[in-house]
Parts: structure tokens; sequence; C-alpha cells
């Protein structure tokens, strides 16, 4: 069986702050409600939960710099010529 | 610096005599200057391949330019060749134009899944590491390396979090994709070291239990300590800190003594890459550091050499 379903469910917890929050307080009822199988919700009941919120706010962080607008390829491999 | 190393890896093994190691650094737009004006002491450059997968005519045109001064290499960051879902055709084919247009030495991609169900995680995850994660990591990698025409190599990725579910530790999990994919091992030091250190092992053991006749590449970076946070820290305790892999620190010490370490148990050539994505510093500083990877490189390749005459 394909585990593309938990993984789905940790982008969500990834990027989802109420799932996250709804998760780390009880893990069972979050997982349940998920429709993850027993042996994920067994996993996610022990899930790190610091790291879960430093991987989370590290992924925040990482999106937000993808919103910043890049410069075109040719300018950042010119860039040198204008120093 | 490259006849020294080269003197080294020879005695080291006679595979080792094919080529020298070699010390690069990654191509980035404020580096550029400093890059130009030191192609002598850089042996190779490691351009981000997402970055480029829009490029005009104009803009490979200057790439192969690029090409021309030292050796390439193409990185991904976003394919998400180790999630469970197959990799979008669109995103190899990418790769496979920039690759047939700019004839790099090698290309990469991470051991990480970046999305899921069209949900952008926004950078690299470790998924859970099971077997059924291993199969569709290698069904995405044999289907990248047929549509690129090469395999790519495959990096470890630093983690914050242990990922649930998991039933193999890293290496394992690590050293099954790469043997059902055939791929060679893009391993970085500095993600190796984090994950050691935030989650309980020593870097050296960690190290060991890599495939390291797989290594073909290294990525060396720094990063910084952050604190847990003090939702999960008893009241009045300290909170434990973690490493975070910023890319915008120099090498710490203990991550050059791995790179030692590394070329002592792996005769083959290195193609090691330094990685700054921030805080640049004096170009010279940089420079340094691939210095001291050099010396890193000749002090484990003088090791191997003579742990064979002594065994000889």
């Amino acid at each position: 069986m394909s585990q593309a379903p938990l993984e789905a469910y940790l982008a969500r917890l990834y990027t989802d702050d109420a799932l996250r929050e709804a998760l780390l307080a009880d893990p069972a009822c979050a997982a349940r409600d998920a429709g993850l199988d027993e042996a994920d919700a067994a996993a996610l009941s022990g899930i790190d939960r610091a790291g879960l919120r430093m991987a989370a706010a590290s992924f925040a962080h990482k999106r937000e710099q993808h919103r910043k607008p890049k410069m075109r390829l040719h300018e950042r491999l010119r860039g040198w010529w204008r120093r | 610096m490259a006849a020294a190393v080269a003197a080294g890896a020879a005695v080291a093994e006679p595979a080792a005599a094919a080529r020298p190691d070699r010390v690069g650094i990654g191509w980035r737009g404020e580096l550029a200057a400093g890059i130009f004006a030191h192609l002598d002491r850089i042996d190779l450059l490691e351009v981000i391949a997402d970055d480029c997968f829009r490029a005009t005519t104009r803009e490979l045109r200057a790439l192969s330019t690029l090409a021309a001064q030292a050796p390439l290499t193409l990185h991904g960051v976003a394919m998400g060749l180790a999630g469970s879902e197959p990799v979008e055709t669109r995103r190899i084919d990418a790769m496979a134009r920039l690759v047939d247009a700019l004839q790099p030495a090698s290309w990469s991609e991470h051991l990480a899944f970046v999305r899921a169900r069209g949900i952008e995680i926004g950078h690299l995850a470790a998924p859970p590491r099971t077997p059924r994660n291993v199969d569709a990591a290698i069904a995405n990698i044999g289907r990248a390396t047929r549509l690129v025409g090469r395999a790519p190599l495959l990096e470890n990725i630093a983690t914050l979090i242990e990922p649930p579910a998991s039933t193999l530790d890293e290496p394992a999990w690590a050293g099954a994709i790469l043997d059902g994919a055939d791929a060679g091992l893009l391993l970085d030091l500095h993600n190796l070291y984090a994950n050691a250190l935030n989650f309980g092992e020593k870097p050296e053991a960690l190290l060991e239990r890599f495939p390291l006749h797989r290594v073909r590449a290294v990525h060396l970076s720094g990063g910084r300590w952050i604190p847990e946070p003090r939702e999960e820290t008893a009241t009045g305790a300290t909170p434990r800190m973690r490493l975070l892999d910023d890319h915008v620190h120099d090498v710490p010490d203990p991550v050059f003594a791995l790179l030692a370490r590394l070329a002592e148990r792996a005769p083959q050539p290195l193609d090691v890459i330094l990685e700054r994505d921030g805080g640049f510093p004096d170009f010279a500083c940089l420079l340094a550091q691939l210095d001291a990877a050099r010396e890193a490189l000749r002090t484990g390749r003088l090791r191997a050499a003579t742990t064979l005459r002594e065994a000889a």
C-alpha cells in the first residue's frame, strides 16, 4: 500500500497551523479524522512535537522567501559586470 | 592543490588515479565577481537547475559560457524524487532539456519530498523512511533517469523532525534507494552532521553507516543553533537546541573532519562543493574554506595510503 496519504497529511501538518495544533492537542483523534490507518495514526501519536513545530516554522520561512521576486537569470549572470 | 590531492589519491587506490578530487563552489550571482576572479582556485561550479528551467536562448548561451570556464554540475531542488507520488513529467523534462543544453559533469537532486496532493511544503522534507517509500523513490528515480538520459546523484537532506512512521534509519533507507536505483550519493556532510547532533548520534558513526562506496560528490555548508519551542519545553527548563542547516554560515571544523574521514574511507574521486546562499563574507573567506576542504581531502587520502602501506 502506498504511503502517499501519510505524506499528504504531513504536508498539511507542515503548512496548516490549525491542523498542526489539532494534532498536537489530540493526535489519535486528528489522525482518525484524517482517515489514516491504525499504524500511521499510532506513529503520529509519538510524533517529534518540537521537531514538528520547528520544521513547520522553517518551511514557512522558505515559502515566504519563495514569494519574493527573483532576478532574471541573465541579470544574475551579468551582475558581476556591474561590480 | 590539484597536484597535492592527486598525489594523495593516487596512492590511495588505483581507481582514484583516474582523475583527482575536485573542489568548487555553488554559483550564486552575488559571488560571480569572486568566482571569475579566482577560477584558478575553483575546480568546478554547481548551478541551481531550477533557476534555469525558464532560461531563454540568450541565457542558455550565458550558461554555456560559464560552463566553458569550469566544469559545471546541475543541482535540482524541487523535484521531490523521494515522494511517494510520481514526479510530474514536466519537472523531469525541464531538467532533461537543461542537461541536454549544458552537458554538465553530473546532475543531482534530493532524497526528499516537497509536495503531496498539490500542497507545496516549500522546501525539502524527509518522508517516512519505509520500504513502501523506498519502492516509490526508486520508481521516480528510474523514470527521471530514463527521461534525462543519465542517473542523478542523490543528496541526503537535513531535517529538524524525525520523520514519523519510519521503520528504517536514514543510512539504511538511503542505501536501499541508491542500490535500487543504482545511483550515486551526493553526501551533504553538514546535513549529516546536523541530523546526527539533533537526533543523538555521533556524526562519525553516522557517516560510517552511509554507503560510502556510492559517494560521488560532497556538499559543505554551515548552519546555526536554534532553540526548541517554549511550548515543548518544561516550565523553568532551558530549551534544547537543534542545528539548522542554513547555508549562511561558514563550514564548521567538525564537518571538515568528516570530509577527511570520508576521503580516507572512500577511494573514488570526489567532487566537493561549498554551498553559500547568504550572509556572503569576503570572497577570501570562501577561498579559505575551499583550501580547508582540499587539506581535508589530502589528509584523508594520506591516511588511507598509510593504512594500505602498513597492511602490505
